[in-house]
């Protein structure tokens, strides 16, 4: 692998793992789990798998490219369309037609405790007072409100208890994730924005580029028989980069090319005939093997060859 | 070549940001930020990265309106 293939990988590895944090981050603030974010990712790894796998079909071939690209789509307009319980926790104001019609055990502890309290008259002077009001007087009346009115109460108590609770927890976890998910987002970004740059700036490439006071040349990376100690002109380390980039598609390329004009070249460079005029030639000559240009290649051996009887 | 490769990649960017933009516009009301975020889905490769990492990463107003509304009841 080289070099620049290893770079693009790892920068795409970050922005996959800093955009997947993203959606768990934008899930889990709805109220959603995050692992829902498994699926987009689960649907590339299905769509790259019929992509490679079923490469040589069409079918296969359209339905892994189908499947990478609905799959997240669909899950953005899912996402747009579902409830979001932590946005909408809190449920509606109880009414008292509600609760009549409703038979459970907290509404029927309820409609008891009020009954109970009208019977050892250790009533909530505040709602006796109002349903007294609206009774206009009559008793039985009153008493039936009182029921009414308690029951409302007691059940939107039992509500606004609940709502505290889910919300104390929502805020406390929330506050805990803050920083740490600031920190981490800041830190991802900070990376792929450093990792942009750096791919792209000036020192990349011209690191990338053969450095003329090195003493390797072109023609090294064909020269696998060469030892960091063998008195050759490049040194182990210099050998495993150049031909790590020989490798490379534009390398290919070029190779191409100087082949086309010298066949056979990467057997005569390893000539020690060739070997020994080239420690003969000066600096501009030497230069040329360390153009990543098979023109400056061709030049080279253009020189080597017409010095030859 | 390079140019219409290049073309052809951002056209087809276009095309899939037309088909989250409904969506993203109705998240971004929804959690009570400016839908016209949005829009940052045009951005060629990184839109949807940016728009993913804002909602992410910025407090959801309806949130705070939430937790006002119960911190007065």
């Amino acid at each position: 692998m080289t070099e620049r293939w290893f770079l693009f990988i790892l920068l795409l590895v970050v922005v996959m793992a800093t955009q997947a944090w993203f959606y768990v981050r934008v899930l889990q603030k709805a109220g959603q789990s995050g692992w829902w974010t498994a699926t987009i990712y689960l649907s590339w790894l299905l769509g790259l798998v019929f992509i490679v796998v079923g490469g040589a079909s069409l079918m296969m071939l359209v339905s892994g490219a189908l499947l990478m690209a609905v799959v997240p789509v669909a899950a953005i307009w899912l996402f747009a369309f579902v409830r979001w319980p932590l946005i909408s926790t809190t449920e509606p104001t109880p009414t008292w037609k509600r609760l009549v019609a409703t038979r459970d055990s907290s509404t029927d502890r309820w409609f008891e405790m009020a009954a109970a309290e009208l019977e050892s008259t250790n009533v909530d002077r505040a709602t006796w007072a109002r349903a007294l009001a609206l009774a206009e007087g009559g008793e039985p009346a009153a008493r039936a409100k009182y029921i009414q009115f308690r029951v409302v109460d007691l059940a939107e108590r039992e509500r606004r208890k609940q709502a505290e609770k889910v919300e104390d927890g929502n805020i406390v976890a929330r506050i805990a994730s803050e920083a740490r998910s600031k920190a981490f987002g800041l830190t991802a970004l900070s990376l792929v924005l450093l990792f942009s740059l750096w791919s792209l700036s000036p020192w990349k490439l011209s690191d990338s580029a053969p450095n003329p006071a090195s003493s390797g040349n072109f023609f090294d990376q064909f020269d696998s028989g060469k030892t960091p100690d063998s008195g050759g002109v490049a040194s182990g380390d210099v050998s495993a980069q150049r031909l790590e980039r020989a490798r490379t598609w534009d390398e290919t390329m070029e190779e191409t090319k100087v082949e086309a004009a010298h066949p056979g070249f990467k057997r005569l460079v390893k000539s020690p005939k060739f070997e020994a005029w080239f420690q003969a030639q000066n600096e501009e000559v030497k230069k040329l093997a360390d153009s990543p240009h098979a023109a400056d290649a061709i030049s080279l051996l253009d020189l080597y060859k017409a010095g030859q009887p | 070549m390079w140019l219409t490769h290049i073309l052809g990649q951002v056209m087809a960017w276009g095309v899939v940001a037309s088909l989250l933009l409904y969506p993203m516009w109705r998240i971004f009301r929804r959690a009570g930020l400016n839908p016209r975020l949005s829009l940052l889905l045009y951005i060629p490769y990184m839109g949807l990265f940016i728009v993913s990492g804002i909602l992410a990463l910025t407090d959801w107003p309806v949130v705070d309106r939430q937790n006002a509304g119960s911190d007065h009841q």
